[in-house]
């Protein structure tokens, strides 16, 4: 079994300038939610009472536009910043004080299935009832979404919205093992002699159990609690890489030795590394782990191609072969078909043939789940691609839309709306980013492939062969990736004008 | 995170206050003269990506036509972060203006926002949306006979797609479902 290796010191972002003090702040957290709590209640707002043209109406603007790009750079050059940064978790918080919130996460539930299940729901969602052209609908996500927090981690223990539920984690989970930083520990010798392990149960008035001899005091013991430890139960010794931490930075508050920093690292580098992680195992022995990271990535291919001309070709096709024009039965087939049974047969194929080719034992469930991760970083190039391509030729029309917006309430202070305000970066720069994204996914995607052929095949020499199908695999969703770019874009929505 | 919990909720509610009490403020857009009658129509139909001719009349309840309305056109894709198209209206007589080159950028929705001004200041808006195919051939050749799932586009070929606003409403609402389909004048 491979260990977690150890990293020599680097770069620690809570000791940079300007930012790392910021960080350090014991309320930054709590700043940068209540920043994008005002941002959610402006769109809820503006999505239920607002006019219902989405280019309008700051619920199609800021969600579908600035959001889903934002969300894509902060986690190619930083890691999980809209999980810190979540405003649901507010309401969480808020619900820890008024419900009971003692209750134990089903067992059954206690792995990414369900996750992997709402997150199909919210892709189909999103494209069935064309969420990005409805702010009403959007405005109703948003609350629904405060709403969920609210009563699950009301009635449960620790964070099992963020862990086990929460779609939009999942992918900030899974697209953040490519990322750049780490909520890590520094000094494994500290961790080692911490006897109290605030990091995880949190930091109360009496923390130093052992410093008085004799065991660690239990919980009834140390008196107040001043501070919470990780809900998603991440215990920092033995925590490794990005999977299911939302970087709340509770750990770093809680830690008496100031030994948690969020740590530069090599980008993808866990995706081959297979140590036992604190509160999610190896990811090895994780098949909804993989299963979850195969969907994210074919997910990002299907999310693309419901906005390019040929899809309505093809839905057009599933209705006539079915008889049927109902839009969310021909969505729902097309997207079981892309997310779920077209990639499971094809990443069933690439196990098989890794197995036949490396002479390895494993059933094929069992090879997929060790390689599955070498498809991320294709996947995490298009999601890239596809986010930053809105986020570039739109994000300047926050401008207007926020002129309007004031005047609209009677302050026409910013003068009148400059409605040809949209592209942030000439036009023709947009294909090659994209495809520059894209395809430094497929390159990464291939180097993860290999890695992990080194690591688990037997001899070493049979790695090539063992990565080999799934390196084909990840070429083969790079070029479908290029044939979408190439293709023209169609952008149909429910058109609730008014 | 340890926070003051007291000035945690004033600063939660004071927030939600606020913005409540800003947002809340917009209000839905204003309806228009009612004696005025504005139709819109579109040719060809459907629109394909490129420039269309928009054929715009207004008239009075009465039938009686109007001149000297200044008329706006804006259009935009159903997906926010598209640049509007705009465009000014040119008077042909008798109530009749026309936009002779409105470039649809792209393909898919479109809502196109037409709002006219007369002189003494009486003003109508309308909004309607249509579809905008691709290519006139080629790439996606059910749509146009088919209709899409938004439904109602029924234009036969050679039809202009129009929309009309008159007593009772601006158009507001007016999604494919409510379209009306003229012949063009």
């Amino acid at each position: 079994m491979s260990q977690a290796t150890p990293r020599a010191p680097g770069f620690d972002l809570l000791r940079a300038p300007v930012v790392g003090p910021f960080l350090r702040w014991r309320h930054s957290r709590t700043t940068l939610q209540l920043a994008l709590l005002g941002v959610a209640v402006l769109v809820i707002l503006d999505g239920f009472w607002g006019p219902q043209l989405a280019p309008k109406n700051l619920a199609g603007i800021l969600p579908w536009v600035h959001w889903r790009g934002l969300v894509a750079l902060a986690l190619l050059v930083f890691g999980n910043l809209f999980c810190m940064a979540c405003p649901f978790m507010l309401t969480r918080r808020l619900a820890k004080k008024i419900l009971p919130a003692q209750r134990h996460w089903p067992k059954a539930l206690r792995l990414k299935w369900l996750a992997l299940a709402l997150l199909f729901v919210f892709l189909w969602a999103y494209e069935a009832f064309d969420l990005w052209a409805s702010p009403l609908l959007t405005a109703w996500l948003a609350l629904s979404y405060f709403a969920a927090a609210f009563v699950i981690d009301g009635f449960f223990r620790g964070a099992p919205f963020c862990k086990y539920v929460c779609p939009i984690g999942q992918f900030h989970f899974v697209n953040s093992l490519a990322s750049p930083f780490e909520v890590a520990i520094r000094e494994a010798e500290v961790c080692a002699s911490c006897r109290t392990r605030d990091c995880i149960v949190g930091r109360y008035e009496n923390p130093r159990g052992l410093d008085q001899g004799g065991a660690a005091l239990k919980p009834r013991e140390r008196g107040r609690l001043l501070q919470n430890g990780c809900e998603l139960w991440l215990y920092q010794e033995t925590k490794s890489g990005n999977m299911d931490c939302t970087f709340c930075m509770e750990c770093i508050q809680a830690c008496p030795y100031d030994n948690v920093g969020i740590l530069a690292r090599a980008p993808a580098k866990e995706l081959w590394e297979d140590p036992q992680r604190a509160g999610v195992g190896r990811f090895s022995l994780r098949p909804d782990l993989a299963a979850l990271a195969a969907f994210l990535t074919f997910a990002a291919f299907m999310n693309a191609f419901g906005m390019v001309t040929p899809v309505y070709a093809v839905e057009a096709w599933i209705g006539r072969t079915l008889g049927t024009d109902s839009k969310l039965l021909i969505l729902g087939i097309l997207f079981l078909a892309g997310m779920i049974v077209v990639p499971a047969f094809l990443v069933a194929g690439a196990a098989r043939a890794s197995s036949l080719l490396s002479g390895s034992r494993r059933t094929v469930v069992q090879e997929a789940t060790v390689y599955a991760y070498a498809l991320v970083p294709v996947g995490f190039g298009m999601w890239i691609a596809h986010y930053l391509y809105h986020f570039l030729i739109g994000g300047m029309a926050i401008v207007p839309a926020v002129q309007e917006y004031v005047a609209d309430l009677g302050f026409p202070l910013l003068g009148a709306p400059a409605w040809s305000l949209g592209p942030m970066v000439p036009d023709a720069w947009l294909l090659p980013l994209e495809l520059l994204f894209l395809e430094l996914g497929l390159l990464v995607s291939l180097v993860v492939a290999y890695r992990l052929g080194e690591r688990e095949a037997w001899p070493g020499s049979l790695a090539f062969r063992a990565a080999l199908p799934w390196g084909l695999l990840a070429l083969l969703l790079s070029l479908a990736g290029v044939w979408l770019l190439l293709q023209p874009m169609e952008m149909r929505g429910t058109l609730g004008v008014g | 995170m340890i926070v003051n919990a007291a000035a945690g909720r004033r600063a939660v509610l004071f927030t939600l206050a606020l913005t409540l009490l800003v947002a809340g403020c917009r209000g839905a857009p204003e309806t228009g003269d009612p004696s005025l009658v504005l139709e819109v129509a579109i040719s060809p139909t459907p629109p394909a990506v490129g420039p269309a001719r928009l054929i715009i009349t207004l008239h009075d309840t009465a039938g009686v036509p109007l001149e000297g309305a200044e008329i706006r056109v804006e259009g935009n894709m159903s997906h926010a972060g598209m640049v509007p198209v705009l465009a000014t209206a040119e008077e042909e007589g008798k109530g009749r203006y026309a936009v002779p080159d409105f470039r649809f950028t792209m393909a898919g929705d479109w809502v196109l926002t037409t709002r006219a001004t007369l002189p003494d200041d009486r003003w109508a808006q309308t909004m309607m949306s249509t579809l905008v195919v691709g290519a006139p051939t080629g790439m996606r050749p059910d749509t146009a006979g088919e209709g899409h799932e938004q439904g109602a586009h029924t234009h036969e070929p050679g039809e202009d797609a129009a929309h009309s606003v008159g007593p009772g409403g601006t158009g507001e609402g007016a999604g494919h479902p409510s379209h009306t389909h003229e012949p063009a004048p």
